[in-house]
């Protein structure tokens, strides 16, 4: 159960969407440990809907820490924690350390609109995409064909020589 | 934003990328011409094309025209439905980032067009555009 709850507020932040993720994890946790101290536990548990904040999310995260070393490694995690794992390790070393974590979540949770248009569906796909576009950062390159479909233009090779503007819009 | 087009295109390139129809007739949010005209949600390419050429014709624009992929890709990467405005220095970085939606696009222009009209002058392409505004906290 304790599994599960982590994986599904992780579904959240992750921009997926529960039910998805819960009509698909049907493999029991492998882990036969019970988890360390009950009390964290009840408070996985008492978040239920409401996404914890990142000191509960660490712990949560932490109690597949299985050895106790203050780090988890690939093989102490199990079922879909897996694949969260594999995103939360952000060198791909194969070690998850609190630091890491830390960063993750805080960059996750920071944006709280996120989690909250996740479970928007459809229309709001787009808007789960990296948090918008500010001045300074990189434009998005591109490659997209004109109107007759004879050329197509890739905006890398465009600002080469000019800077570009760029008009999104449509007829209505 | 076609003035614009027509006073600068000589020291920047232009482009309209032209994306997913905000009020189509058959849409989440018909009003204005999409309702009055019954251009529906494009179910093609082709039928993206053809809205497109319409705009094209309706409004006589002479911007160059881009249009995106069905997957939206290009709309998805830059956020910028229904409408917006942005500039792209040479180095790749934007200058203007406006607001997304009727309310970025004036402003939007407007800070593109302060830019545009530095870079024009100095030759120089200024660091950041001074009236661009913030990002939108989506409503």
């Amino acid at each position: 159960m304790k599994h599960l709850l982590i994986l599904v507020i992780f579904a959240g932040l992750m921009g997926h969407s529960a039910p998805e993720c819960l009509g698909q994890d049907s493999r029991p946790p492998e882990s036969k440990q019970p988890p360390p101290e009950s009390k964290k536990r009840n408070r996985g548990k008492r978040s239920g809907r409401m996404a914890p904040n990142p000191q509960q999310m660490m712990k949560l995260i932490f109690e597949n820490d299985r050895n106790g070393d203050g780090e988890i490694t690939r093989d102490e995690v199990s079922g879909r924690m897996k694949r969260f794992f594999e995103r939360m390790d952000s060198n791909q070393d194969g070690i998850l350390t609190k630091e890491e974590a830390r960063t993750v979540l805080s960059a996750t949770m920071q944006n709280p609109q996120r989690r909250e248009k996740s479970t928007r569906g459809k229309q709001s796909r787009n808007r789960n995409q990296p948090a918008g576009l500010k001045v300074g950062e990189a434009a998005p390159n591109f490659t997209l064909k004109s109107l007759d479909g004879k050329t197509e233009t890739e905006l890398a090779a465009l600002i080469v020589d000019k800077p570009v503007i760029l008009f999104f819009g449509s007829y209505t | 934003m076609e003035r614009m087009y027509k006073k600068f295109k000589d020291v920047a390139d232009f482009r309209m990328i032209y994306i997913r129809e905000a009020h189509a007739a058959d849409g989440p949010r018909p009003m204005g011409t999409g309702k009055s005209l019954g251009i529906k949600e494009h179910k093609n390419y082709a039928d993206r094309c053809q809205t497109a050429e319409m705009l094209i014709n309706d409004r006589s624009l002479t911007m160059p025209m881009l249009i995106d992929d069905m997957e939206n890709t290009t709309n998805q990467a830059y956020q910028a439905h229904p409408d917006r405005v942005f500039l792209v220095r040479t180095d790749g970085r934007l200058a203007v980032a406006a607001e997304r939606g009727p309310r970025g696009f004036a402003p939007g222009l407007a800070a593109a067009k302060e830019w545009l009209n530095a870079f024009k002058e100095t030759g120089e392409e200024p660091e950041l555009a001074t009236s661009s505004e913030p990002i939108p906290s989506d409503k």
